[in-house]
């Protein structure tokens, strides 16, 4: 039923687009390759965990929370310690986030220990027109996009965000327009943790979390944000949900042997052919 | 600068190599550990297997060697769930710690490549954690494996399932891309065509597969009576979660080996009802046990009391290799290789395990493979006949 | 080529490095040798990527690519029945052949998306060697047939040709920086577009450059297969040793002479310290040497100016960190 193998890749991929989204904001506007993102992920995944199971507060409590604190988080690492690397080449950025990724992983391992956990909610089933959509992933698809779409409203639409816009277009004159750089820099840093963390509640919603998803959730956000286009919030949404359906679609044709490879070879063949992605714009170089 | 660099470089390689004087009351047994990467699980577990026996041993006395007594220490490091450093590290506990014995990494495949090395060097090595009959395939004198073949495994439990369900004709099987979960997968499809039954689906996902609902929804299509899934246990517990998502129904679903731990029915609560399982040891299998821990109830009872919850397979296996070796060393009276070797693959060890006897290739060949199911959120063992604590109970999700 | 006197002083250095290791290898025991051979393949791959990385300063991640596609092909070649120094050859050249292709493709790119070109080949490669079994032998690994002979002789002949791979890298190095071929490289780095001005074949040399870093590559992953006898993809194709490498030459200087074989000494000895001593924090202690190296003194070891950095430190007021993150 091909109407379900569609439905199934768009609720992944509404997931994958918010999973996405803050590392594309980070790379688009800050340049910088954000290593840290998937173990941020997990971070958030793990703080909901623990609040709900542990503290045995309500979701919706901790959710918000959670996404605060990660925001703290973001927020003083780029204020505290990638404001002063941020003019330097991609390479020495990239090694920095990856040394604290390291750090970060470790104490996610030895803090929580690597058996799986995860929130097993059930919300029931949608039985719609022959296909079953689970609530769950609904609920998660929904929260993804919604908060998405919030950010993509903010940075149009409010002071801050259009600031943002602006150090991303052309960070000197918007240093001579009155902008504060690091500032903005740490807020857009704050903000892809923030996401992040909110990535990471809705996937504790589906998926047992481990410390070593870290890896697949950075791996996955690359391929998003190559497709959709580097450093493009909406193009994060077109490459979440054109890599859900591309797997999905590979699962059919491929067998499920090739499901992720299918993503790595569009990545590739993206990149090599048309750079920018599928909604980007030539971004930093 | 650069020489000075290269001196302190030499100089503080020189100081890590620099052993210290061997203790001479204490028995080192080499353990590389995967206490990070994605087997940091399986690697904790391991280790404290390995523990439950160091412990018992000791406060027995320690090892008896004729008439001298050996304190029993492990020789830990982690290999980060590389292959390659596994290997490195078997090295360094060979040559730099000078180990006599060694507990082989987890997983076959890690178990595979430092086999070799240890072959090479004539160190035992005691394998907890694999049961791929390949890895046994290469006539190493060296490698003593637990685990008794997959093809016991498979065996069994398409026999049990085909008395207990007549009507089984068809099997769906989906195994993860590695040795071991692909390798019983294998086994399993050989088994059940043997047997009669018309394998539907036999497919592979890869490791890292975030999302099982295409694959699923393609099995569901061709509604089989039994899906047997075989993973890692996150990938179980997402593949049983996308199939109650997508509400298939099934008579048997068999995974491996997720379900026998713990878990594994935490993270999906009432959607373990009525799965199936496999299982090399349970508790409840009442082996006694006169070297340590008495029994298999008791063994459990102590590893309870230290960790604070039940040991499966994976830990039981891990101490009993660690007291299968020290019993062939006490029956030995030596600590040298050939001598221990030689009792290694003349005995049969009577644990709390159950029989353990290593056959010509170096793997134990005693079947006491259990079949299991999960019956009101308690792991319970549907066969051999004389362990059986209850019957099965057909059709996942249970019927109401 | 410009073999002015500092040239020489250093090709003689290194080279009496290498005699003194070699030398060395007939006294170690063989854990150490280990060790050696894993110091010496790392040298290789960080002087590997020291050319297209360093000189020529495109940021390349994809040393672990040409790393396991060496593996593979001196593994499929020994199993095949090939003998084994003729099945490295076979991988220097298939390596060097993959980069010029792959350099095609991927050397238009510039930045960001150069590296992320040279990850997505790993990956890439990766799931290619874990599903095409009939090949590769899929996830389950390959077994290379095992060099036969007591362990002391073995581990001392991979020592040996590792450390003359290393040898080799070495004075390619030492080449490319004196010669005109690294000058031009620089003249890349520097301004592309001005380079090609200036008269400079750029795409010749782009492809060059990656070729040299693939051939050395692959011809590491060949011997290095030979040596542990069995090969998986995830630990061939591994994105944790990509970056690695590159870390490594940066914390020891990126394009410099010395600076990859100082990175790799400092990473394999902090390495074994960590190991014995912190069984559960180690891959955090390597993130924070890891960020302290590169926020205080990103030019690495031998790239940094240490003169200029010390006077900076010891001025009182105008310092570096009182200028705005722009």
């Amino acid at each position: 039923m091909l109407a379900q193998y569609v439905v199934n890749g768009l609720l992944m991929g509404g997931l994958y687009a918010c999973l996405a989204v803050g590392f594309a904001l980070v790379w688009g506007v800050l340049n910088i390759v954000n290593m840290l993102h998937g173990s941020m992920v997990v971070l958030g995944a793990y703080f909901c965990l623990v609040g709900v199971q542990q503290l045995g507060l309500p979701l919706y409590a901790v959710a918000p929370a959670v996404c605060i604190v990660l925001f703290a988080f973001g927020y003083v690492i780029q204020r505290g310690l990638l404001n002063r690397v941020i003019t330097q080449p991609i390479l020495i950025t990239l090694t920095l986030t990856f040394g604290l990724e390291l750090i970060v992983n470790n104490v996610i391992l030895n803090v929580f220990s690597a058996t799986p956990r995860s929130l097993a909610v059930n919300l029931g089933t949608l039985d719609v027109w022959g296909m079953r959509i689970p609530m769950v992933r609904i609920v998660g698809m929904l929260v993804a996009v919604f908060l998405t779409l919030l950010l993509y409203w903010l940075l149009r639409h409010s002071k801050m965000g259009r600031a943002i816009i602006a150090v991303r277009m052309d960070r000197h004159a918007a240093a001579l327009m009155g902008i504060r750089i690091p500032q903005i820099y740490a807020l857009t840093f704050g903000i892809g943790a923030l996401m992040a963390g909110a990535a990471g509640c809705a996937m504790a919603l589906i998926y047992p979390v481990t410390p070593m998803m870290s890896g697949v959730f950075l791996g996955k956000a690359f391929v998003i944000c190559v497709l959709g286009g580097l450093g493009s919030v909406p193009g994060a949404i077109i490459g979440g949900l054109v890599l859900g359906l591309v797997e999905g679609l590979g699962t059919l044709t491929l067998g499920p042997q090739w499901a992720t490879s299918v993503g790595f070879i569009l990545m590739m063949a993206v990149i090599i052919v048309f750079p920018s992605g599928i909604a980007g714009k030539k971004g930093y170089e | 600068m650069l020489r000075w660099k290269f001196v302190a470089a030499a100089a503080s390689l020189g100081l890590l190599t620099a052993t210290p004087a061997l203790a001479q009351d204490v028995l080192k047994l080499g353990a590389p550990l995967a206490l990070t990467g994605p087997l940091a699980d399986a690697g904790a577990k391991s280790k404290q297997g390995y523990e439950m026996c160091v412990s018992a041993v000791n406060e027995k006395g320690g090892v008896n060697v004729g008439d001298k007594k050996y304190k029993l220490e492990l020789v830990e490091y982690d290999y980060q769930s590389d292959t390659n450093r596994a290997v490195q590290i078997v090295q360094r506990l060979i040559n730099v710690d000078k180990v006599p014995f060694l507990l082989a990494p987890y997983g076959s495949g890690d178990t595979k490549a430092t086999a070799v090395v240890a072959e090479r060097y004539g160190v035992p090595m005691m394998a907890a954690a694999a049961a791929t009959k390949s890895i046994f395939d290469q006539n190493l004198n060296n490698l003593f494996g637990i685990l008794f073949p997959n093809r016991m495994i498979t065996d069994a439990e398409v026999a049990y399932y085909k008395k207990n369900i007549p009507e089984l004709k068809t099997v769906a099987v989906l195994a993860l891309n590695n040795l071991f979960p692909k390798a019983i997968a294998a086994e399993l499809v050989e088994t059940a065509k043997d047997a009669g039954l018309d394998v539907v689906y036999n497919s592979i996902y890869s490791p890292d597969t975030t999302d099982f609902s295409n694959v699923l929804t393609q099995i569901k299509a061709l509604n089989p009576d039994w899906i047997y899934v075989t993973g890692y246990t996150q990938d179980l517990i997402i593949i049983r979660k996308q199939m109650a998502d997508l509400g298939i129904e099934v008579k048997l679903l068999t995974m491996t080996a997720g379900p026998a731990y713990p878990e594994f029915k935490d993270n999906v609560k009432a959607l373990a009802e009525n799965v199936t399982t496999n299982s090399w040891w349970h508790q409840n299998a009442n082996y006694t046990d006169a070297f340590l821990f008495g029994s298999s109830q008791k063994y459990n009872d102590a590893f309870n009391a230290r960790f604070k919850r039940d040991a499966t397979y994976l830990e039981a296996a891990a101490t009993v290799s660690c007291e299968t070796l020290v019993m062939a060393i006490e029956e030995a009276k030596s600590l040298a290789a050939a001598d221990v070797r030689k009792v290694l693959r003349s005995k049969t060890f009577d644990t709390f395990y159950g029989p353990v006897r290593f056959g010509a290739s170096g793997q134990n060949d005693i079947n006491a493979a259990l079949v299991m199911q999960i019956q009101d959120d308690k792991l319970i063992v549907l066969a051999p006949e004389n362990l059986k604590q209850s019957t099965l109970r057909i059709g996942v999700p249970p019927k109401k | 080529m410009i073999f002015d006197r500092p040239a020489i002083i250093k090709l003689v250095v290194g080279v009496a490095l290498f005699m003194g290791a070699a030398i060395a290898g007939g006294l170690l025991d063989n854990y150490q040798l280990q060790v050696g051979t894993s110091l010496a393949m790392l040298s290789v791959l960080c002087m590997g990527w020291n050319i297209t990385g360093g000189y020529m300063g495109y940021p390349m991640l994809g040393m672990a690519a040409f790393f396991g596609l060496g593996c593979y092909i001196d593994a499929i070649a020994q199993v095949a029945g090939i003998p084994v120094v003729a099945a490295w050859l076979l991988a220097t050249a298939g390596g060097a052949l993959t980069a010029a292709l792959l350099g095609l493709a991927l050397l238009r790119l510039k930045g960001h998306y150069f590296a992320i070109g040279t990850i997505a080949i790993v990956e890439v490669l990766r799931e290619v060697s874990n599903n095409w079994e009939s090949l590769t032998g899929g996830a389950v690994g390959l077994n290379v047939p095992i060099l036969q002979g007591d362990p002391e002789t073995v581990g001392r002949f991979f020592y040996l040709a590792m450390a003359s791979l290393a040898l080799l890298a070495f004075l390619i190095t030492i080449v490319i920086d004196r010669s005109r071929f690294g000058f031009g490289l620089r003249c890349i780095r520097q301004n592309e577009q001005a380079a090609s001005m200036v008269g400079i074949d750029v795409f010749r040399y782009k492809v060059a450059a990656f070729m040299l870093s693939g051939a050395l590559g692959s011809t590491a992953g060949a011997v290095y297969a030979s040596m542990v006898a069995f090969i998986e993809p995830k630990d061939a194709f591994s994105l944790i040793m990509t970056i690695e490498v590159a870390v490594m030459t940066m914390l020891g200087g990126m394009g410099t002479i010395f600076g990859p074989l100082a990175g790799a000494v400092f990473f394999v000895v902090l390495r074994e310290f960590v190991w014995a001593n912190f069984i559960n924090w180690h891959s955090g202690i390597l993130g924070l040497i890891v960020v302290i190296v590169i926020y205080f003194v990103p030019g690495g070891l031998f790239g940094t100016n240490w003169k200029a950095l010390f006077r900076r430190a010891a001025r009182p007021r105008a310092s570096v960190r009182s200028q705005p993150a722009l």
